[in-house]
């Protein structure tokens, strides 16, 4: 029998017999109608979390940061073969690289040989006077740590554009120059102190490390010179918790100059996307790669024998914990879906058997006129598939009704789950094209699965039973 | 031909068992009219549906052409009847929303004819049976006569062996019913085999052979003998 000719008749059998058709489809589209809306749901609410976080990503860009490290208990700093590595890794990457920064560490220092706690402290000293003063007791003029930021940068421009007030910010021919850069707050409190300061003056770093019991103190003294004034809100962003930053110290002049008195803490980098088009893909894949490589060559933290990468990609790392929350929530409603769909499938498979055998004399002189039990099922098979097209498709429309409800939905709970971000949210809700061709494999392999036995039956039958004139 | 050896037909299982054909042998010779004549109950349409392959007997063999058509599976079976049996039926068993043309075409449908050559044999048999009018009616459009010519050009379409009819003029006036026995007489002049069922001693009368069925058992003669039994 012909495709077309299967097609026909069955077409033929659910018209005149529509009341059961349309129970079917009827059935059919409710049921439907549910599971893909709860799927709808679970996809676009990963499809717009991901959206939401792209923005977000656009707008604030991301941070790549390693913390100080603790391994079993102890405090320890990265060590010089790992900041190579971390250097030459970030070299490789520069083009996804904003701005680098590193904290030095420097108050206790355990000397290895005398296993004495050795602590050093820094103090700042302007101008080129030869008799300079150095003062820790004095706030303007010691030398913060927390506020001081270490700069090692390929691209220079902080993304900023308003950051430097004079001068100019670091760029790569500036490493190992000594060059100092400060924040126009704190030039404006020094100038209280009678301390003016400008572009070009001199700056001096001493580090004063003091013995175990204060009895020893041994002064290393250099020279830097003021290359630029910055605005630290432009820096930090203005609503930025965290330390203001005072100063800019060029990383490797700094760690050349005081190698034995400052260690490595912590490490930042920053880098935020093109406001132009880009591809978001290749600079997402580099920047989990870049991450990665990181971590490949720093030994990670310890904790009771479980280790933990010190590198983290801000944007990576929410972007992966978003995927792992849709991908569950998903999982959860796909369940709930086939779950609902093996409750219903019975009720509709049986519509279906039913509406079939209400053709059983037709079928069967079919049969007498020589269709076997594979032309049967083929007819049977595509009236059921025609019901579950039919109904489902219905379902499609309601869906498209149903949509902007879930669009509602949808934004009250991003709403408050971004409201911290200043991210103008663009929510769509779109009814994906596989969405319902799935529906409709899944259903027709249920009511297979279902009816098979009642199908064999009708297929078997005599047909004698069926149409004979037997009394 | 079609050989029965004997066969029996049960229905049913225990006390309420029905023995409707008891160790029937008979042929059903190529070419020739053969009536098939007995009283309400006695295992006419039984004996007719197991000759046309629609039913399988209960003990003994049913030989088609030579092939024993009892050890056939329900495919080849299906299979048989496509080429070689056409069925007309009391009460028609026509799709009444069909036109009269896929009803006549539903052999050649279900063959898995394309359609312009299908729809061509349809009209041509539709044509013999002077039915050209009718082609695109609905079947349920049609008078008894009418539907019962439609039932036997779909019984025709195929150019099957043999032709079984299961009392076709039950449902016709006298007219009508004289119309359609004597098509079936044209159709066994054409050389086609011809099974018709009948209570109607008068319709056997113009058969070569008549099998006489009386409870399940089942006697064969020839039509001349019958004829000169009566007349002498
Ligand atoms: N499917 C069946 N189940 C049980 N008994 C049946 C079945 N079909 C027929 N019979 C019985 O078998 C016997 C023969 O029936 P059959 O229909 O062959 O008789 P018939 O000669 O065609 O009768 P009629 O002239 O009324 O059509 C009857 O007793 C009938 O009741
Ligand atoms: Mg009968």
């Amino acid at each position: 029998m012909k495709l077309r000719d299967v097609f026909k008749i069955a077409l033929h059998n659910l018209w005149y017999n529509k009341s059961r058709t349309i129970l079917t489809v009827i059935i059919v589209m409710v049921v439907s109608t549910l599971i893909m809306t709860l799927c709808l749901f679970g996809i676009n609410f990963m499809q717009n979390q991901i959206d939401v976080n792209k923005d977000i990503f656009n707008e604030q860009g991301t941070r790549y940061y390693a913390y100080s490290r603790n391994i079993d208990n102890q405090q320890s700093p990265y060590t010089e073969e790992e900041m190579q590595h971390v250097f030459s890794t970030a070299d490789e990457y520069a083009h996804i690289i904003d701005s680098f920064e590193a904290r030095l560490e420097s108050y206790y220092y355990n000397d290895p040989n005398t296993n004495d706690y050795v602590s050093t402290s820094f103090s700042v000293a302007f101008g080129t006077d030869a008799d300079k003063v150095y003062t820790s007791s004095n706030y303007n003029t010691s030398m913060n740590m927390w506020s001081t930021r270490f700069i090692r940068t390929q691209m220079c421009d902080y993304g900023k554009e308003n950051l430097i007030l004079q001068g100019s910010i670091w760029s790569a021919t500036d490493a190992g120059q000594n060059k100092v850069w400060l924040a126009e707050d704190y030039i404006k409190t020094l100038v209280t102190q009678g301390v003016t300061l400008n572009v070009g003056d001199n700056v001096t770093f001493m580090a004063s490390t003091w013995g175990n019991k204060m009895d020893s103190e041994t002064r290393v003294a250099h020279d830097y010179v003021l290359a630029g004034i910055f605005d630290a809100k432009v820096l930090r962003g203005e609503e930025q918790y965290g330390d203001t930053i005072t100063m800019l110290v060029d990383l490797d002049s700094f760690v050349r100059d005081f190698s034995d008195q400052v260690s490595y803490s912590e490490i930042q980098m920053t880098y935020a996307p093109p406001q132009t088009e880009y591809n978001y893909n290749a600079v997402y894949d580099d920047m989990k790669a870049f991450e990665e490589k990181l971590n490949a060559g720093v030994a990670p933290n310890r904790y009771d024998s479980t280790e933990r990468d010190c590198f983290t990609c801000s944007y990576v790392e929410d972007m992966q914990m978003t995927v792992l929350m849709s991908a569950i929530i998903l999982a959860v409603i796909v369940l709930l879906s086939v779950l609902i769909l093996l409750l219903s499938v019975g009720s509709v498979a049986n519509t279906i058997i039913i509406s079939v055998d209400k053709n059983r004399k037709f079928i069967g002189l079919m049969k007498a006129m020589g269709l076997n039990q594979n032309g049967v099922k083929k007819i049977v098979t595509c009236e059921s598939i025609m019901q579950i097209a039919i109904g489902v498709l219905i379902a499609v429309g309601a869906l498209f009704a149903i949509r902007p409800l879930i669009a509602t939905i949808l934004a009250s709970m991003f709403e408050s789950m971004f409201s911290y971000f200043a991210v103008e949210i663009a929510l769509s809700v779109t009814v994906p094209f596989y969405l319902p061709i799935a529906t409709i494999l899944l259903f027709f392999l249920f009511a297979t699965l279902f009816s098979r036995g009642s199908l064999g039956k009708i297929a078997k039958q005599d047909v004698i039973s069926t149409i004979s004139e037997v009394s | 031909m079609i050989e029965l050896k004997n066969v029996d037909k049960i229905y049913g299982k225990g006390d309420g068992a029905v023995h409707a054909l008891k160790n029937v042998s008979v042929t059903i010779e190529d070419g020739k009219f053969t009536a098939i004549l007995g009283k309400s109950g006695s295992g006419k349409s039984t004996l007719m549906n197991i000759i046309g392959a629609l039913d399988s007997p209960t003990n003994g063999t049913v030989y088609a052409n030579g092939q024993n058509l009892t050890e056939m599976s329900p495919n080849a079976l299906a299979e048989y009847r496509n080429k070689t049996t056409g069925f007309v039926f009391q009460s028609f068993y026509l799709e009444p929303t069909f036109s009269v043309l896929d009803n006549v075409a539903m052999p050649l449908i279900i063959a898995g004819m394309p359609r312009k050559e299908r729809e061509e044999k349809a009209i041509k048999v539709l044509t013999q049976l002077g039915l050209e009018d009718k082609i695109n009616k609905k079947a349920n459009e049609l008078s008894g006569g009418q539907k019962q010519r439609v039932s036997i050009a779909r019984a025709l379409v195929h150019n099957p062996d043999i032709v079984l009819a299961d009392e076709p003029t039950g449902n016709l006036d006298s007219q009508n019913g004289a119309e359609v026995m004597a098509l079936l007489r044209d159709i066994c002049n054409m050389g086609k085999s011809v099974v018709l069922v009948t209570h109607n001693m008068e319709d056997a009368k113009n058969a070569d052979n008549i099998i006489f069925i009386e409870d399940g058992v089942a006697e064969m003669k020839s039509g001349n003998a019958v004829n000169s039994e009566a007349n002498g």
